[in-house]
This record gives structure tokens, C-alpha cells and sequence, in this order.
């Protein structure tokens, strides 16, 4: 790698951005800080606002309200081509008439710098994406990964003091998707860069970013760090969106100061941790997979249910159960496998999980997290608490 | 099965029927235009058919004759600077129709390709009445400008179909890296429209090549182009040149259909290209 250039990423400020389509709101009062240096990924399901707030940020969508601010100056009345950030696109957008040489070149010549440094800097750029020796190539003989790492060569060529990408794996192979989670991850932290990253993988979201902001119908549900976000998910979206997760609809029966038992719209009694939300109001659960453990005889947790599995998943390094418990509910559980096999389809199983592994919602309604239909009420049965 | 056959391939002795209906029909529209051909190159004094003899002679009256030549030029230079016009205009229309969203936009798309649509004629009558106020009958600037109207959808239709094959976001990107509108347009989006814009400015040009409609009403006596010479010419006297003339005409557009054709293979191969 040639010397890497002395400008470090700058911090950025969204300060109340508001986007209005006609009468609906595509991105809702967004206020969010990003470090010098940081990866923050905007991650959410399609019309979530999270693109409309990149094309806002490069200047191509004018908010309705609110301002943008990199290195503390607001850019949010500058033109996309004055604004000096960095995007690789959805699907590159290399230019398919250009060499990739002269994709490189391009904002270097728009910037009309001499040839001899547009040379020296396009071999810096090429040389960082590990594409030094087909700068005479168009874009159309070069694989997808070649495609994305010119488009990444591109937007990094002129010092961007931000970096904006949108899917950017979104349209490589699994494969190569992790090796250049690895490269991107890699460059982000040479070269200290500030990137902010539209997606909606969250295996994408969790291995790049410093932290995540999880959007929802124009609004940001919890930002953190990928770790708190999937151990502590705020809110039923979040557990649900990151992540899979049980989620089923309950009734608070008592409490006391460290837990409280609470009883699921068909009947299953379980024990949580934590304050539970006040009042008798209705609450919503989330239960990670693989919090659930397959128990031995006499092995005992915090809740204890009796399952019969009606369907198994082999993942390779897990497996998938869909269990059914007496009262009616189906849970999804997520064990390791286990050479020789685990339990099968139609085996009587016992399952347990603790008190904290049951994320606990003010709210009424269950959200279909894992997409499931919510399950037919199946006889009086009943769990044990 | 047997059903499906009935239907996918008519047999055959269909196929025979159609091809050679077909040949009639390419006949019956051809033959006329080719009878010119020979006729032009007729050593006899008369409009005649077959010609007995073999000559240049009516080509050399055409080309020492100062009125053919300079219609001939008329028709050149107008062809020329319409095309040109209806290019710059038809371009930049496609690209605001293709790339922004406003109130009416259908009914502009209406107004702009109506000259293909509306009959020549009443162009060229309210053209004329339009220019006899505006004092322009008769110059080549009218001309120019009638002409450009004339090609100006064809301009706009081409370029319109290439522009949709282009993504936005090249653009998008183009304003990223640091291209100012113009340049982002001069380096990104008219390279890949390029063939889009040739065939438009082929199609224009052939259109005020052929025109003799508007010609008639608003060129001037002395001022007239090849093909409104041809029609006066038809009127007054009778002989060969005009068969020399028409064979000419035709040539010009056969070669500039032709050199659209390539174009339009050369554009399929690159987008091709580029989608793969």
C-alpha cells in the first residue's frame, strides 16, 4: 500500500432532519452524531427512511427541515458536486464507457488536477483495493467483487471527509461478501475513515459497524453498539428486526422487586427478570432462539415447558427447532449441532430458559417478528411457571 | 401437443403464403422508386422506360446547372443546421422529461412530438402564417427553424428510449465525485446517450431532407430545396435531370438508413456490454 494520505475522517451532525413525501413522512425529526473515524450503519427494513436520509446526506434529496453538518459546517444548502463525500452505490454505478483507470481519474479530474498526480493517486487508490494491474479494463470485464472494490477505489481516491455507501454487498456472493467485510473493515480503520452505511442485512450491519442505528418508519428505535443492540434491544421492532426472535403477548399476574410473573395471551405462566413495565397493562415478550435450552431429566431452569417439535432446520453449525408447547405457542429454538444428531421431528422434549433471557415490553400486541402467523389456539393446556 | 403446433408454426405451406405476400408487397412499394434508377442514367432526350442507352448526361446537367446546385446546397445547409437545432433542443427535452417529475409532463411529451403526428400540411399552413407576420418566408433561418420542429420528436423519442437504459445514479455519481451538472452531462450521460442522439439527428435530417410540404409554403422563389425544385421542375418541363435527382435523393437516404442501422447494432452490442 502506497502512503496513505494524511486526512482522517470528519464528524458528521444530522441534526433534525425531516423528509415529507407529499403527506407521508419518509424520515421523521433524525438527530444522530457520528464520530471522526466511526462506521455507523442506518439499518432497517425498506422504507424505514434510512435511504432517503443517505440521498439527503449526499445532497441528492433536499430535507424538508433540519440540517446536516460535517466537520461542524452545515453543507445542507451546498450541491451534491460541492459537497466532497465519497458514495459507493447500490450496484457501483462505475461508468461502463470508462476504463477502470479513468473511473478512478474522474473526480481527480474534476477537480482538474494535474495528470502526473491523477496517475500517482489512481495507483495509490487501486494499489489500497488490490486492483493495481487492470486499470486498463472495463467495468464490464471485471467480477462483482472487482466491480465493488473500483467503486470503493472511486469514491476514496479524492479524500472524501465522508464515506457513504448504500448495500454495498448487498449484490456479492456469500463468499466474497465476507472477504470484503474484512477488506472494507480493514481500509475503514487505515485510513481512518468516517463511513456511514445503508442496509438492510443485519449480518452486513453487525461485523462493519462501530455502532448501529436501527430505523423504523422514518425514526431511529435504538442506536448502539451491535452488541448492546442484540443483547439489549429497546423495543419488540428492534429484538424482532436483529436478530430472530420469540415474540408472544403477555399479561403481568405479580411482581415483586427483581421479577415478575407474567401469563401469555394462550396461557403460558413464565417468570422474568427485571422490572417488569409498572401497572397491570399488558406487556410483550421477546425470547431469543438461542437462549432456549433442551433440557436433561432433571435439569431445571427458571421456566420450564413441555415441546413437541414439529419442525427441524439444519443450518450446518446449528439447528433450527419450531416447537409446540401444550398451551399452543410456538417457539423457535436455536441449539448448536451436535454430531450424531439432536433431537428429532415428532420427539416429546422438555425445554427451559431464564428468567433473563425474556425481554420485556410496555405495550399490548404481539409483533410477528420471525414472520410467523400468530398460532391457532390449541386446548386448554398449560405451562408451568 | 397438436393444438400447441397449430399455433407456434402455421406449417409450411403458410409460411410459403406469407413470404410470398410479403414479396408483393415490398415489390408493389419498391419498383416504383427503382424505375428512376435506370431512367436517370438514359442517353435518350425523354423521360423513358426502358432507357436505350447508357449515359452520364443528365447528372452533368443537374451539376452545371446553377439552379439545381444551389437547391441542392439550400437543402444541405437547412438539413444540416435542423438537425443540428432539433438535436441540441430534442436532447435537452428528453433529458428534463426523463429526469423530472412535474404537473403536465404528459401533455408536454403530446406537444413536443406533435409535429410527427399532426398532418404536414397544417403545419406548414400555420407556419406560413405565422412566418408571413414574423417576415421570415423565404429565408433559410425560417426554414432552418421549421425543419428543426419537423425533426425535433424524432430527436426527442430516440433519445428519450436511450435515456431510460441509463441509470439515474451514474449521474448520482458523477455529482459525488465532484461533476458540476454540465460536466457530469458532457462526460457520463451524453457518452452513453451518444447513439441515441446519432440516430435522432439521422432520422431529423431525413426528415427535412424529404420535406417538400413545408418547402413550398414558406422558402422562397429563389431560395427553394432540392425536392420543392423537383416539384416546379415536374410542373414546367419534363426530362431526365429529375430522375437524376430523385436517384440521388434516394441514394442519400438509403446510405443514411444504413449508417442507422449500424448504429442501432452498435448500441445494442454495447449495452449489452454493459449488462452483462
Amino acid at each position: 500500500m502506497a502512503a496513505a494520505s494524511g486526512r482522517r475522517g470528519a464528524p458528521v451532525r444530522l441534526d433534525g432532519l425531516r423528509k415529507d413525501f407529499g403527506s407521508s413522512v419518509a424520515v421523521d425529526n433524525l438527530s444522530l452524531e457520528v464520530g471522526a473515524g466511526e462506521f455507523l450503519t442506518l439499518l432497517g427494513p425498506s422504507g424505514s427512511g434510512k435511504s432517503t436520509t443517505l440521498l439527503m446526506i449526499a445532497g441528492f434529496v433536499a430535507p424538508t427541515r433540519g440540517e446536516v453538518f460535517v466537520s461542524g459546517k452545515p453543507i445542507t444548502r451546498k450541491a451534491p458536486h460541492e459537497r466532497d463525500i465519497g458514495i459507493v452505490f447500490q450496484h457501483y454505478a462505475l461508468f461502463p464507457h470508462l476504463k477502470v483507470f479513468d473511473n478512478v481519474a474522474f473526480p481527480l479530474k474534476m477537480r482538474q488536477q494535474p495528470a502526473a498526480r491523477i496517475a500517482e493517486r489512481v495507483a495509490w487508490a487501486l494499489d489500497l483495493v488490490r486492483l493495481g494491474d487492470l486499470g486498463s479494463r472495463y467495468p464490464h470485464q471485471l467480477s462483482g467483487g472487482q466491480q465493488q472494490r473500483v467503486a470503493l477505489a472511486r469514491a476514496l481516491v479524492f479524500e472524501p471527509s465522508l464515506l457513504l455507501m448504500d448495500e454495498p454487498l448487498g449484490a456479492l456472493d456469500r463468499r466474497l461478501r465476507e472477504t470484503m467485510q474484512g477488506e472494507l473493515k480493514r481500509l475503514q480503520r487505515a485510513l481512518d475513515l468516517t463511513v456511514i452505511c445503508v442496509t438492510h442485512d443485519q449480518e452486513e450491519a453487525l461485523t462493519l459497524s462501530d455502532r448501529i442505528a436501527v430505523m423504523n418508519h422514518g425514526r431511529v428505535e435504538q442506536l448502539g453498539t451491535p452488541e448492546e443492540l442484540y443483547e439489549r434491544p429497546q423495543t419488540p421492532f428492534v429484538a424482532e428486526f436483529l436478530g430472530e426472535s420469540n415474540a408472544l403477548a403477555a399479561r403481568v399476574l405479580r411482581r415483586d422487586e427483581s421479577r415478575a410473573v407474567v401469563r401469555t395471551t394462550q396461557g403460558l405462566d413464565m417468570v422474568v427478570a427485571g422490572a417488569a413495565p409498572a401497572g397491570e397493562g399488558e406487556v410483550r415478550l421477546a425470547i431469543r432462539p438461542e437462549r432456549i435450552e433442551f433440557l436433561q431429566e432433571g435439569e431445571a431452569r427458571d421456566n420450564v415447558a413441555d415441546a413437541k417439535i414439529d419442525e427441524v432446520v439444519y443450518l450446518g453449525d446449528a439447528v433450527r427447532y419450531l416447537l409446540r408447547i401444550p398451551s399452543g405457542e410456538t417457539l423457535i429454538v436455536k441449539a448448536r449441532s451436535v454430531a450424531g444428531g439432536g433431537p428429532r421431528m415428532g420427539d416429546a422434549v422438555r425445554v427451559g430458559w431464564s428468567a433473563d433471557a425474556v425481554l420485556v415490553y410496555a405495550g399490548a400486541g404481539a409483533a410477528s417478528a420471525n414472520g410467523l402467523p400468530p398460532p391457532p389456539k390449541a386446548g386448554e393446556g398449560r405451562g408451568r411457571g | 401437443m397438436s393444438l400447441d403446433r397449430t399455433w407456434d408454426s402455421p406449417g409450411r405451406s403458410a409460411s410459403v403464403v406469407l413470404f410470398g405476400l410479403a414479396a408483393l408487397v415490398v415489390v408493389f412499394l419498391i419498383v416504383p422508386v427503382l424505375v428512376v434508377i435506370p431512367i436517370s442514367f438514359s442517353s435518350s432526350q425523354y423521360l423513358e422506360f426502358p432507357p436505350r442507352g447508357f449515359s452520364l448526361q443528365w447528372y452533368e446537367r443537374f451539376l452545371d446547372s446553377v439552379e439545381w446546385t444551389s437547391a441542392l446546397w439550400t437543402s444541405v445547409q437547412a438539413g444540416v443546421l435542423a438537425t443540428l437545432l432539433a438535436c441540441v433542443l430534442g436532447t435537452a427535452a428528453a433529458l428534463a422529461l426523463a429526469r423530472s417529475r412535474f404537473p403536465g409532463k404528459a401533455l408536454v411529451v403530446g406537444f413536443l412530438v406533435s409535429p410527427m403526428i399532426v398532418p404536414v400540411i397544417v403545419l406548414a399552413i400555420a407556419l406560413y402564417g405565422v412566418y408571413a407576420k414574423l417576415k421570415l418566408v423565404g429565408s433559410l433561418a425560417g426554414l432552418v427553424i421549421a425543419h428543426a420542429a419537423l425533426g425535433l420528436p424524432y430527436v426527442i423519442v430516440t433519445v428519450s428510449a436511450t435515456l431510460q437504459r441509463v441509470d439515474e445514479r451514474l449521474e448520482h455519481a458523477a455529482a459525488s465525485l465532484g461533476a458540476t451538472p454540465w460536466r457530469a452531462f458532457r462526460h457520463v450521460t451524453f457518452p452513453l446517450i451518444r447513439p441515441g442522439v446519432a440516430a435522432g439527428a439521422l432520422l431529423a435530417f431525413i426528415a427535412s431532407w424529404d420535406d417538400v410540404v413545408i418547402a413550398l409554403f414558406i422558402s422562397g422563389t429563389r431560395s427553394g430545396t432540392l425536392p420543392k425544385r423537383m416539384w416546379e421542375g415536374l410542373r414546367s418541363e419534363i426530362d431526365p435531370t429529375i430522375a437524376a435527382v430523385s436517384t440521388l435523393l434516394v441514394a442519400v437516404s438509403l446510405a443514411l438508413l444504413l449508417v442507422l442501422e449500424l448504429l442501432r447494432r452498435r448500441s445494442a452490442r454495447l449495452t449489452g456490454a454493459v449488462a452483462g
